[in-house]
């Protein structure tokens, strides 16, 4: 087990294009951190960095207090975890999980222990004859952690390790994942592209975009205080509304307009002073939206029509068409894969609400729960 | 002009019987009843390539077995007498040892060959023209390539022989090497005062597998390339996380993910080695010890014309041949199925 540096890294491929830009983390030794990111975002590539799968263009990493730039794979000492599991289709699964170990001419009887102790911490003791061709997606899957586990090394590296399995499955490798990884106490980058994953197996979680790091934290302090409007629009779901909301100042905090709402700001925050006059990004979780009372506009509240309502149950998400307009810079474009709210925004409501789609609803809005940034640099105001 | 013309018409009398045929059969099916005509179409269609496999194939092959139980003018049957004649005499028996020498060392060396230039262009700069140029002699028909050897063997009287050239040019090698550049490479069987005993294939064969493989060694070269190219980048990453090297990850790795092609290009290798005729034709003409069977049967049944013989010789070949096609058939089987995932 060690810790794992990343200081300023750079990736340049030979044509010229840029993966990953300065690239700063520090992993804890025992650590879970999740890679999280839109495809392209250069989340794997940083990953493949780590596994010397691809050569770093500029920048130091360290594995434990080696420098590893150099390194071959074999010599660093980590174990990956393949989007595609990458079994050898030849060998039986007691084999494909031995590989590493008889590649290091480890004695014959630690080679049986250690593959039956994996075999049976994955159950897979019944599956150890069999070839991969045999075995079901979470089967294949579990050899793939297997042959990880076995090698007991320095760091595991997974890459999208549960993007091939099914939405159940998913679900509860997710889970035996994260589980496995606390017991064993072993390093982890894991990528991935789906911030459920991010939030439910990270204990920190580093959000990129273009190649750049967006914000490393805890998954909650993500949710609850996002560094900036990408970070504001990828983590979260449903999504955080963002709307384009004119500030103006006077003697009890200020207040903001957003479309023909006006939202009183009970203690905005000092730097909000110089934006004076100007237009900012207002983010809004949809459960920080509650309906207000026989539609009265007592208070902050938010007019809109109902476009749809799905019911989930426990609780109600409804979307509404306001008449202010939603943020659509490049960033938030980019969080969001291509698209944007426009002028609706999402409501999580609890399950008796009586809104209908068409309904014109009101909602109160909590202002000190309202998140705002610069329209122009995307960084939150605070 | 009449030529052409000529040539046309009878294209289009080709043709347009083909169509004929293939209606009026079509015609035929609409006879039988609804519930038999979808069997009745099969076997129709399938009418015309059976009748000429059965023709062309089947007939003349029973017929050389047949053939090869009587004596050279196919009037009296002499049982397995010519089997027991061909190993028995030291001429044919030579053939056959040399056949399987053609075999052993053609297809080992092809196949090495193949997979060391696919393995190591793989993604070098210059992979393409590297390919091209030990595919070229692929091209090559064998005979060509006989005759473009024999321009590298050739020894006194000729002064044409490049291999001489080089052997003189090199100082200090035995006359018995070519070191006076007047060595006789087809015709001597042995090398550096080592001769080989009449059973065993001489010296003089080995140059003529050179040819077998520079010939073959371009196809297996392409087939392994592409093969290789199919194997996942991800195994190989795997492997290589996993602590191999690159020289493990190809033998532990890509060497059992594209064995189905080994396999493969193996028995083609086998099969053509087995049935070497064009190259021995072409250069010695299985003078000096190094006639193979396929060679002998051409000798024997269509110079020397003994049928019996002659048909013993090709059933060998028929018969070596067999395992070869159920080994790669059964290995080909297992293949798909590891390969299903």
């Amino acid at each position: 087990m060690a810790t794992i540096t990343l200081n300023a890294i750079d990736k340049i491929y030979e044509n010229g294009f840029q993966a990953v830009t300065n690239l700063s983390l520090d992993i804890d030794d025992g650590e879970f951190l999740v890679l999280v990111g839109p495809s392209g975002c250069g989340k794997s590539t940083a990953l493949r960095m780590i596994a010397g799968l691809e050569s770093i263009s500029a920048g130091e990493l360290r594995i434990g207090e080696r420098v590893v730039n150099d390194l071959e794979p074999k010599d660093r000492d980590i174990a990956m975890v393949f989007q595609s599991y990458a079994l050898y289709p030849h060998l039986t699964v007691h084999d494909n999980i031995a590989f590493a170990l008889k590649l290091q001419k480890m004695p014959k009887e630690e080679i049986e222990r250690r593959v039956t102790d994996a075999a049976r911490t994955l159950e897979l003791t019944d599956n150890l004859d069999r070839k991969p061709a045999q075995l079901s997606g979470g089967q294949r899957q579990r050899v793939a952690m297997g042959r990880a586990i076995v090698r007991q090394p320095q760091a595991f590296l997974m890459d999208e390790p549960l993007s091939n399995l099914d939405a159940k499955l998913r679900v509860q490798m997710r889970g035996e994942i994260a589980r496995l990884q606390h017991d064993l106490n072993t390093t982890t980058v894991y990528v991935t592209h789906d911030q459920i994953e991010a939030m439910t197996m990270g204990d920190r979680v580093a959000v990129m975009s273009k190649g750049s790091l967006m914000q490393v934290d805890s998954p909650q302090t993500l949710y609850d205080r996002p560094d900036n409007l990408f970070v504001a629009a990828f983590i979260g779901s449903p999504q955080m509304n963002l709307l384009r909301g004119k500030y103006q100042s006077n003697g009890t905090g200020g207040k903001i307009q957003l479309g023909s709402s006006s939202i009183a700001l009970g203690n905005p925050p000092a730097a909000l002073a110089q934006y004076n006059g100007r237009e900012v990004a207002v983010g809004i979780r949809p459960e920080h939206l509650t309906e207000a009372l026989n539609g009265s506009t007592e208070g902050n509240t938010l007019s809109g029509v109902v476009s749809v309502r799905e019911g989930l149950g426990s609780e109600v998400i409804v979307h509404l068409s306001v008449d202010a307009h939603g943020v659509d810079t490049e960033d938030v474009r980019d969080a969001l894969e291509g698209g944007s709210h426009g002028q609706t925004m999402s409501a999580r409501l609890p399950p008796t609400t009586k809104l209908h789609v068409d309904d014109t609803a009101t909602l109160n809005v909590s202002a000190d729960q309202m998140h705002l940034f610069d329209l122009q640099t995307g960084l939150a105001i605070r | 002009m009449g030529d052409l013309i000529t040539a046309l018409v009878i294209v289009a009398i080709g043709i347009g019987g083909l169509i004929a045929v293939l209606g009026g059969l079509y015609w035929l099916t609409r006879l039988f009843p609804t519930r038999w005509s979808e069997r009745a179409k099969i076997l129709i269609f399938l009418l015309p390539a059976s009748v000429l496999m059965i023709v062309g194939l089947v007939v003349p092959a029973i017929r050389t077995v047949y053939v090869s139980l009587l004596d050279n003018n196919s009037k009296k049957f002499l049982g397995l007498d010519n089997y027991h004649e061909i190993f028995t005499t030291a001429g044919t028996r030579l053939t056959v040892i040399n056949s399987l020498t053609w075999v052993l060392v053609g297809t080992t060396v092809t196949v090495i060959v193949g997979l060391a230039v696919a393995r190591f262009a793989d993604g070098m700069r210059g992979e393409k023209a590297a390919k091209s140029a030990i595919f070229i002699p692929g091209a090559v028909s064998l005979v060509g390539a006989g005759v473009i050897w024999r321009f590298v063997y050739d020894g006194p009287p000729f002064k044409v022989g490049l291999l001489n050239q080089v052997t003189k040019s090199l100082p200090g090698l035995p006359n018995s090497l070519g070191g006076d550049g007047l060595r006789s490479w087809f015709i001597e069987r042995g090398l550096a005062g080592i001769t080989p005993p009449s059973n065993a294939p001489g010296f003089n064969t080995f140059l003529l597998i050179v040819i077998f493989i520079w010939a073959s060694a371009g196809f297996a070269t392409v087939i392994f390339s592409a093969a290789i190219k199919g194997v996942p980048d991800s195994l190989i990453e795997a492997a290589k996380v996993d602590g191999a090297t690159n020289r493990q990850a190809f033998y532990k790795v890509t060497m059992p993910y594209i064995r189905a092609t080994i396999i493969t290009v193996a028995t083609t290798t086998t099969i053509a080695g087995l049935k070497a005729f064009d190259i021995i034709a072409a250069t010695t003409g299985g003078n000096f010890g190094t006639s193979t069977i396929a060679n002998q049967f051409f000798v024997t049944k269509f110079v020397q014309g003994r049928d019996g013989l002659g048909s013993a010789l090709a059933v060998v070949i028929f018969i070596l041949v067999i395992p070869v096609v159920v080994l790669n058939r059964r290995a080909q089987r297992r293949a798909e199925e590891l390969m299903a995932a």
